[in-house]
């Protein structure tokens, strides 16, 4: 497996993880692996997200992708029961989008780029 | 669990990696500056400070002060430093709290066992390993750069088991890269124990690595070298410019940043643990203005203490100082530093050894424990690091200049479940 590839399912992990501490308790995640760029969707459609924490979603992922902490530090990601690890979250991965509205509930599309981490592609 | 609220820093971060980029230039100057003036600009007294300070071996304690002189040991210190600005430079690495950390650590630790000649081995271990992995030699950087605490493995093969000179050599370069090569996996694994509660994380993993490769050379009776420097030095060489470079950190935070204080606010609100990345999350003005305290704190500390103002201890400031942008602040380093000096009295070990004056400074790597677990769990994490860091230091015999990293990851492993159990318990959740 592409290291690449188990790094995004740990940023799911612990998007799961904030989205059932924000309450929902019915989360859908779903990935897309491609050769350049892989996507992961994360939808919690029985919640919605307060404005502050929208805001503290979309400031966690306003800096750039840090590869040099994500590669060393990225396997604490989604491992503590009882705190977030968002923040490191944040140099994991780029936020492609984040809907948060009335029937549609939340769902937050996050990706990384190939190019960046040069994986192996086995 | 409860989700911290997030403000944005108020600064943007671009600009604050670009600020924290000459920042970092600016520690070379002045660490360039402070050796050359001790030396009194005799570039004779400072070549031959530096010709000791490489060929000496550097199993731990090695103060480069005793040895080299304050002038030299400070040259080398800022040459390390320039090497490591370089690195992150050529492998275009964002500058944050973590590089911070990392090119401070540097800074303190060629005062006593990183070198401008033992540092290389370490680095090729690194890179090749990025090599091996197919993985740019940037994302392993931090590995790289804190990975030299395993430098005095180069020093001790190349000039304190015999080995005849150029063999010597290649044998050191040898050695030194495969430790550099193997603490990249092995760092990432041993997360994992302590998960992020001890901030020396690379100094756990050396180690372990340590422990093997001397276990090895007890194996077939191969001995180190003897040797231990401890410089006794009083504060008024040092202290003054020290205390002068903190006192300008503080001041570049404010003047940097206006609305730093805001952000400093919350940033003493973070728990620590890792990755706390301060230069991302609370801006660098902030960022700067902690690390001033801190490197006072640090200071006033090592006064309390009755501490020697040698290569160590400057480098244990030093240290401190640069996790000061990646987890460090007063509010959690203080308690496990408190609990340290506490059981050094109570102890055998007394506050005069070197080894507890080290294990005060250094115990504030348990910084998170106190952040999320409070002051009680700091210094009672701080107290158990002072006695395993006594002992710890026998099992890799030296070899690994992080013998407080070891001795913390083992406190913070240890530890961490039992805390996480009462936590539980206390909620009614067990």
């Amino acid at each position: 497996m592409k290291s690449d590839a188990a790094q995004l399912m740990r940023v799911a992990e612990e998007v799961l993880k904030y989205l059932y501490v924000k309450g929902s308790r019915a989360v859908k995640v779903s990935y897309d692996f491609g050769d350049e760029r892989s996507f992961c969707a994360v939808a919690a459609k029985d919640i919605l997200l307060s404005a502050t924490d929208e805001s503290y979603l979309r400031r966690v992922f306003d800096g750039p992708v840090q590869p040099e902490v994500a590669n060393y530090y990225g396997t604490l990601v989604g491992r503590r029961r009882d705190e977030l690890q968002m923040e490191l979250v944040g140099t994991m991965a780029e936020l492609e989008d984040l809907q948060n509205e009335d029937g549609l509930g939340v769902v937050i599309v996050l990706s990384r780029r190939e190019q960046e981490f040069r994986s192996s592609r086995h | 669990m409860a989700t911290q609220q997030y403000e944005p820093p108020p600064s943007s971060f671009d600009d604050d990696t670009r600020r924290s980029r000459a920042a970092l230039v600016w520690l070379f100057i002045a660490l360039f500056a402070f050796g050359l003036a001790t030396t009194l600009y005799s570039h004779a007294d400072a070549l031959a400070g530096l010709g000791v300070i490489i060929i000496s071996p550097d199993i731990l304690i090695n103060d480069y002060v005793g040895i080299g002189g304050m002038g030299p040991a400070f040259l080398n210190s800022s040459m390390c430093v320039l090497v490591a600005i370089l690195l992150i430079r050529q492998a275009r690495t964002t500058v944050s709290g973590p590089v911070i950390a990392a090119i401070f650590t540097i800074a303190g630790f060629s005062l006593f066992g990183k070198n401008i000649a033992n540092i290389w081995p370490g680095l090729l271990g690194a890179w090749l390993y990025a090599h091996a992995s197919r993985r740019p030699f940037g994302e392993n950087i931090l590995v790289a750069l804190f990975g030299t605490a395993l430098a005095p493995l180069a020093s001790e093969v190349a000039f304190g088991l015999g080995i005849p000179a150029p063999l010597s050599i290649a044998v050191a370069f040898g050695a030194g890269a495969l430790a550099g090569f193997l603490l990249a996996p092995i760092a990432r694994h041993v997360l994992d124990f302590h998960q992020g509660y001890n901030l020396y994380n690379i100094g756990f993993a050396a180690g372990f690595i340590g422990t093997i490769i001397m276990s090895m050379l007890r194996a077939f009776g191969v001995p180190l070298s003897e040797g231990f420097h401890w410089a006794e030095c009083g504060p008024m060489q040092s202290l003054p410019y020290l205390a002068a470079l903190f006192v300008a950190m503080i001041i570049t935070g404010i003047v940097t940043e206006p609305r730093w204080f805001e952000a400093y606010r919350r940033l003493l609100e973070s728990p620590g643990r890792l990755v706390s990345d301060f230069v991302r999350y609370y801006g660098l003005g902030a960022t700067l203005v902690n690390m001033g305290i801190m490197g006072l704190l640090a200071s006033v500390i090592v006064l309390l203490i009755g501490g020697s103002w040698n290569g160590p201890v400057i480098g244990g400031i030093l240290t401190i100082t640069g996790f000061a942008a990646f987890g460090k602040h007063p509010r959690n380093a203080l308690p496990p530093m408190a609990g340290a000096a506490a059981m050094a009295i109570l102890s055998r070990y007394g506050l005069g050894s070197p080894a507890s004056q080290l294990a005060v400074l250094f115990a504030s790597t348990l910084a998170p424990l106190a952040g999320e677990y409070g002051p009680a769990a700091g210094l009672v994490a701080g107290a158990m690091h002072l006695v395993l860091v006594q002992v710890v230091g026998g099992l890799h015999g030296g070899l690994n200049l992080y013998n407080n990293g070891f001795a913390g990851g083992l406190t913070a492993g240890l530890l961490l479940p039992v805390l996480e159990w009462l936590r539980q318990w206390r909620r009614h959740e067990v």
